[in-house]
């Protein structure tokens, strides 16, 4: 399958929170109410299509325990992306976010695009943060905001899409050098920057995912 | 292809365990064995708890394999009736060659001489096929009964042979040979144990306040007297009792070392203790543990409760209301009390859960106390970043002497062990 760009993710945050199933959700659309816990990292991969573009994205889901962080600080090299995760009905999920944030800022590339999502939206009668909370934070640390929930599959595609678009855009306006690897972005091979990609059989797999659909 | 792969798993998780065992050389820096022995001793160093593993999970694979049906056999009858269903029926008895209806016109002599020849060929494929399926079955039913024989023998000889020699034989080619094929279901638990050891029951200088601590608990709440399997409910109302606040106050004298069931008796009674007062929100228990805060145990307690429904999920045992639900919080919870220094670490859960399907609570708590405590174990279970990258590096020197290739291989795609070898190693243990 060809693909004009891969994009490296990562997604952090506390435990449980719903990272995995974030990653279930969004490569394989479906949700598994009791996932096996994640130690050490694993990974996921799609297709996604932005602007006409194959753009592959590589996902490295991440352990969320405190003690893991030291291992999890060499995972971030190289990320182009990241999703920061909190749990909108564990405030201290919400609480912890700053102390991530510093880990994400201190160990990626400073061109990496964070998008902070506050997870399991469906759960409305057991919210504990609400959405202004997070959106301010995200204003005050200059990060993209969504809440999404797994379970329903609401504003899934659109964090990981809006996100490739936030680094693809960063890409056009020359931000990013795509051929240095340590910046998260790989030119899919046999690919020149210039050769614009056609729709490929990948295309069923990917959406072109317009504004917010606002169903959270 | 499959057989391949496993080769290869099967050299890897051979390196693994000789980095592990060079690791542990280097960490006790005596100098008196050298790399290669190493290698060779290297499960023996570790009182084998790696190779014992790969027996359960050899065992494990070919139990699945028998229940899913072995991938290079051939597809099943089910498989075959969909595929071939338009053109061959499965069974001749369903096969009836019928004139047409008396209200209909008789068909031509050729028509009909041509479907008495298809209905008859149709038979005989259907006889072959139904001769086929029965060889299948035979051919399967044979295999079990030699795979329930030789398990059968391997219990014979595990009991008769083995556990009655343990000392001398353990670390035999035959009964490392024997390990490899998996070890039967039923001795399992005993040759885990015997294979642990129980090295944390000997006095050990930096365990010493542990004990001493446990010591004085056991003797202020005169546990000594109690039977270690008395049940929920005394454990309970014992708990009401221990004298936490009295505990660091007096860590001085010389006691005897308790016994790891007692010891995780008081153990499982202090979690429990602080689990309810966790849950009333009480401040009790706040000064204990010097240094490791109450945020801290909250955090642990809710880990521990937010794990065990992740642990095995698709079991359904472990999980609220499953049978070993209780004693998989009870082994994690005591642990934390036994260690705090260590707590709950993401992981543990799965390890605690494969040896509570093998023995009994105590038993399990103390092989699992043994086992975190190896080296290895313990710099990956207390995420000691540092130990763990010379656990990399000393992976990669065998990776490389082994398997140069695949080695080469990784190097091209940036494939270091910080990416894969935490999640092998916990998988060699335990999960999936």
């Amino acid at each position: 399958m060809t693909y004009a760009y891969l994009f490296k993710y990562i997604i952090i945050g506390d435990t449980g929170v719903g990272k995995s199933c974030l990653l279930l959700q969004f490569t394989d659309k479906r949700f598994q109410p009791v996932h096996d816990l994640t130690i050490g990292v694993e990974f996921g991969a799609r297709m996604v299509n932005i602007d006409g573009k194959q753009i592959k994205l590589q996902i490295w889901d991440t352990a969320g325990q405190e003690s893991f962080r030291s291992i999890t600080r060499s995972y971030y090299r190289g990320a182009a992306g990241a999703l920061l995760v909190y749990d909108i009905t564990r405030r201290e999920t919400f609480n912890h976010l700053t102390s991530w944030l510093e880990d994400a800022r201190q160990h990626s590339s400073s061109n990496m695009v964070i998008m902070l999502i506050g997870n399991k939206s469906d759960l409305e009668s057991r919210r504990d943060v609400k959405r202004e909370e997070g959106e301010a934070f995200a204003r005050e640390h200059g990060l993209i905001f969504m809440e999404t929930s797994a379970k329903t599959a609401c504003n899934v595609e659109e964090a990981f899409i809006n996100t490739a678009k936030e680094i693809y855009r960063k890409i056009q306006q020359g931000l990013f050098d795509v051929h240095n690897e340590a910046n998260g972005i790989k030119i899919g091979p046999q690919q020149c920057i210039s050769t614009s990609v056609g729709p490929s059989a990948s295309q069923r797999n990917s959406r072109d995912v317009g504004s917010n659909s606002g169903c959270c | 292809m499959g057989r391949e792969r496993q080769r290869v798993l099967g050299v890897l998780i051979l390196i693994a365990q000789n980095a592990i065992a060079s690791c542990v050389q280097i960490q006790r820096a005596k100098g008196t064995h050298t790399i290669s022995e190493a290698g060779l001793f290297g499960a023996n160093l570790l009182g084998l708890p790696e190779l014992f593993w790969l027996g359960v999970w050899n065992v494990g694979r070919q139990e699945y394999e028998d229940k899913a049906g072995r991938p290079s056999k051939p597809p099943s009858p089910k498989q075959n009736v969909r595929k071939n269903l338009d053109f061959e029926p499965l069974s001749t008895t369903a096969l009836i060659l019928e004139d047409r209806p008396a209200n209909l016109p008789a068909k031509p002599a050729e028509e009909a001489q041509k479907h008495r020849q298809q209905y008859e060929e149709m038979v005989v494929q259907a006889k072959k096929r139904e001769l086929k399926e029965a060889q299948r079955r035979k051919k399967q039913l044979e295999e079990r009964c030699r795979l329930e024989e030789s398990i059968g023998n391997a219990v014979l000889t595990w009991n008769n042979e083995i556990l009655p020699n343990w000392e001398t034989m353990w670390c035999s080619r035959k009964v490392r040979d024997l390990w490899w094929q998996g070890i039967p279901p039923s001795v399992r638990g005993k040759v885990w144990t015997l294979a642990i050891g129980n090295e944390l029951n000997i006095t050990h200088e930096e365990r010493q306040p542990v004990a001493i601590k446990l010591c004085l608990l056991r003797d202020q709440a005169s546990v000594s007297s109690r039977r270690r399997d008395s049940g929920e409910a005394w454990v309970h109302s014992w708990a009401l009792q221990l004298p936490d606040r009295n505990v660091l106050t007096c860590a001085h004298g010389t006691y005897p070392e308790p016994s790891l069931p007692e010891l995780f008796d008081i153990c499982l009674a202090r979690a429990k203790e602080r689990w309810r007062s966790f849950s009333t929100g009480g401040s009790e228990v706040e000064n204990e543990d010097a240094g490791f805060s109450a945020a801290d145990r909250e955090a642990s307690l809710e880990l521990i409760k937010l794990d065990i429904s992740r642990t095995f999920p698709n079991l359904c045992i472990f999980q609220q209301g499953g049978p070993y639900h209780d004693m998989l919080h009870s082994i994690l919870g005591a642990y934390t009390c036994y260690r705090p220094d260590v707590g709950y670490v993401q992981g543990m859960s799965f390890i605690a859960a494969v040896l509570i399907l093998n023995l009994d609570t105590a038993d399990a708590f103390i092989a699992f106390s043994n086992l975190l405590n190896k080296p290895c174990q313990m710099a990956f279970f207390r995420v000691d970043h540092g130990l763990m990258l010379t656990y990399f590096a000393a992976f990669e020197v065998f990776f490389e002497e082994n398997l140069p290739k695949l080695f080469a291989h990784f190097k091209k795609n940036n494939l270091t062990p910080d990416i894969y070898l935490i999640d092998w190693r916990q998988r060699l243990a335990s999960r999936k």
